[in-house]
């Protein structure tokens, strides 16, 4: 699972969105830790998210990996948000994990703390593609680089499914395809 | 003997006469050496061991069990993914098995820049030596696939230099697993060779083991302690301590500089860390109204080296093209954009080709320990090495499209495809800013490297600290500069090299015959 965030994103991404992150960190909201979203590495099986943390992945990951077009199946369908959270539990570094944690609240909350736009959470589907392209094509490095993070881990959960192998006409692993003639 | 981590049950007090810190490229070679003559070897190992069993060809298991990080370490803005084995045969486990030389021109370049007195004819024995042991051949053409004969008919039609890389594969049914490891024991990995060898020999190596930390006193070195760690979440389970006469760091160009740092030593002149290169590559992806099938096949069987230089001035310039295959959750991550579009080109996956624009850089990178043990990596591409990078980028969509691919795809967020050789300009305009653009690293060098004098090199010509006697540093590290475009050998006829001048002392060292 490729999830791709870089240490030390607050010093690298200028005085604004810096103190957008650390705001975002700040909220009550944000930092509420309820019961874990998914299973994953823990002692009881559960994974790096809270509820709240996980929606927005879940959000996220369903504007990167819609469902429909080229392809049928899209990150919702296929468990793209519940297999990186479950990856993230089993992170080993836990400040990696906690600033993906960072990137999803900076998702969520950048375009309120700058007065332009609802959560991502409560926008409508093209508000939500507009708002994601803004942030790939923003001035400020550190938006870019929380999109692109976040991106990549949806993007590379996806295309390890089935799901999507079969939509691209991908065989899958040899060895698998060897059991199967074996077995036919 | 090779002790998986989770077999070890209590804290552990060794004696021996060699510790080896690393198992891939240079730590394999080294373990196998000494322990083939003598020497008592225990060698530590981050990484799990794997066989062939455990190679299951699916992205998502195999990058969390054999990369660092799971394929997620990266310089510190972003820009460039460091990717780097970690298990029992380090980055030889997972790279594309390309067996490339260091250019003899190379070697004056290195007097040049450090004093290094090491010529090309001193290491003809260790070429001989290393290439048998990983049965080294040059690739028949029935295994260029698809994606690789595109560059081949470059090669062909225009007459541009470049050819079929060797390689150490035996048996290889061209499977395309190569960067997940081998399943079928066709790469001729460390841990299927010279692994071995020290084991059969009666090295010890401890897999999950991380060492922290080397112990010397005004002596020289006195041994190594390191921590079994769990494989998930590598957390410290027992500590290791291991007495020993000599200790050989080869965890690589990131982390070998660490151990140095962590254990303060061998940096009297503050160069540890410092003269980082990358060699950052940059994938170009081209779609086809044919079948590719970028996956099937050895996956880099090509190269063209037209516009690559070495020189006793400048070391290796230029750049040079290599195809390259990949899965699909990795092709998936290096394309720009999004949504519906981002899905309608990866519908087309198999009519999508690959190639990578590899531009060899000079050091301009530094690596510190962060605040996690792991690595900071500091990388600022100088405008020199972006023209050329650039150029190179420019040459791989020209091969394609001169080829019939009907459009371009550059490693960026928000550039659209590039439909003929007009559009190329677009490549002159790209800035690789973190975020918008991703470039690939798999040949780290030069963190701690090899010359004459304490004052302008870390380790000296027998890759001895030249200020902690007895501490050894044998990897990719030790390179002044790019020493190849893929460092597999290179690392190993060093580490070979560096074996054998390390058991003409062993009377010294070891105090044996």
């Amino acid at each position: 699972m490729m999830v791709t965030f870089p240490r030390r994103e607050l010093l690298k991404g200028g005085a604004a969105a810096a103190v957008l992150a650390a705001l975002a960190h700040l909220l009550p909201a944000c930092r509420q830790r309820d019961a874990p979203a998914s299973g994953g590495c823990g002692p009881a099986g559960e994974g790096a998210l809270s509820p709240r943390e996980h929606a927005i992945l879940e959000a996220f990951a369903d504007r990167i990996v819609p469902p429909g077009g080229a392809i049928a199946a899209g990150a919702q369908a296929t468990g793209v948000a519940r297999a990186i959270d479950r990856h993230l539990a089993c992170h080993e570094l836990p400040a990696l994990v906690n600033q993906f944690r960072g990137a999803l609240w900076l998702i969520e909350l950048s375009g309120v703390l700058t007065g332009r736009l609802r959560r991502f959470t409560a926008m409508s589907l093209p508000e939500r593609d507009g708002y994601l392209l803004g942030l790939c094509r923003s001035r400020l490095a550190l938006r870019r680089r929380a999109f692109a993070g976040l991106k990549q881990a949806c993007l590379f959960a996806f295309y390890s499914t089935p799901e999507a192998w079969s939509g691209i006409g991908y065989p899958g692993p040899l060895l698998d395809r060897a059991t199967r003639g074996a077995g036919a | 003997m090779i002790v998986s981590g989770e077999t070890v049950t209590g804290d552990l007090t060794l004696d021996t006469d060699a510790v080896v810190v690393g198992s891939g490229a240079g730590g394999a070679v080294v373990a196998a050496l000494l322990a083939e003559a003598g020497i008592g070897v225990i060698a530590f190992e981050e990484g799990g061991h794997f066989e062939a069993r455990h190679f299951t060809q699916r992205e998502h298991e195999m990058y969390p069990l054999l990369y660092r990080l799971g394929g997620n370490q990266t310089t510190d803005d972003q820009l460039i993914t460091v990717m780097q084995g970690r298990c029992v045969g380090g980055s030889t486990v997972i790279n594309m098995a390309d067996c490339t030389p260091i250019p003899v021109a190379l070697f004056d370049h290195w007097r040049r820049r450090t004093g290094s007195r090491i010529q090309a004819a001193h290491l003809d024995d260790s070429y001989r030596r290393v290439r048998a042991s990983l049965g080294v051949t040059r690739l028949a053409g029935a295994t260029i696939n698809e994606n690789n004969a595109i560059l081949s008919r470059y090669l062909a039609r225009t007459g541009a230099r470049g050819g079929v890389f060797d390689s150490n594969r035996l048996g290889c049914i061209g499977a395309g697993f190569c960067m997940v490891g081998c399943s079928y024991n066709a790469k001729k990995a460390a841990h299927l060779t010279y692994i071995p060898r020290a084991s059969t020999a009666g090295a010890t190596i401890y897999a999950d083991c991380r060492a922290e930390r080397v112990i010397a006193g005004r002596r020289g070195v006195e041994g190594v302690e390191a921590w079994v760690i769990d494989r998930a979440t590598r957390a410290r389970r027992h500590r290791i301590s291991v007495s020993a006469r000599a200790v050989v760091i080869a965890a690589g160009a990131i982390h070998s500089p660490l151990l140095l740092l962590r254990s303060g030593l061998g940096n009297d002149n503050g160069l540890v860390g410092k003269n980082l290169s990358l060699q950052p590559q940059a994938p170009i992806t081209a779609l086809y109204d044919r079948t590719i099938d970028v996956f099937a096949g050895i996956p880099q069987t090509v190269y063209c080296d037209e516009w690559e230089t070495a020189s006793e001035e400048i070391g290796i310039s230029g750049f040079r093209l290599e195809t390259i295959g990949a899965g699909p959750a990795m092709a998936a991550t290096v394309l720009g954009g999004f949504g519906l579009a981002h899905k309608a080109f990866m519908s087309q996956f198999r009519r999508v080709a690959a190639m990578v624009a590899l531009v060899p850089d000079r050091p301009s990178g530094e690596v510190a320990p962060g605040d996690d043990g792991e690595a900071v990596i500091r990388y600022c591409p100088t405008e020199e090495y972006l023209g050329r990078l650039r150029a190179g980028m420019k040459a791989a969509a020209r091969v394609f499209l001169e080829d019939g691919a009907g459009g371009i795809v550059v490693p960026c967020e928000d550039t659209p495809p590039l439909r003929s050789v007009r559009d190329l300009d677009a490549i002159d305009k790209l800035v690789p800013e973190p975020g918008r653009m991703r470039l690939l690293s798999a040949h780290p060098q030069g963190t701690c490297r090899l010359g004459a004098s304490p004052a302008t090199s870390v380790v000296n010509e027998d890759l001895e600290s030249h200020f902690v006697r007895n501490l050894f540093v044998i990897d990719a590290s030790i390179f002044p500069s790019t020493s190849s475009t893929h460092t597999m050998i290179p690392t190993m006829v060093m580490a070979d090299r560096a074996a054998h001048r390390l058991l003409a002392r062993r009377a010294e060292l070891f105090g044996k015959r």
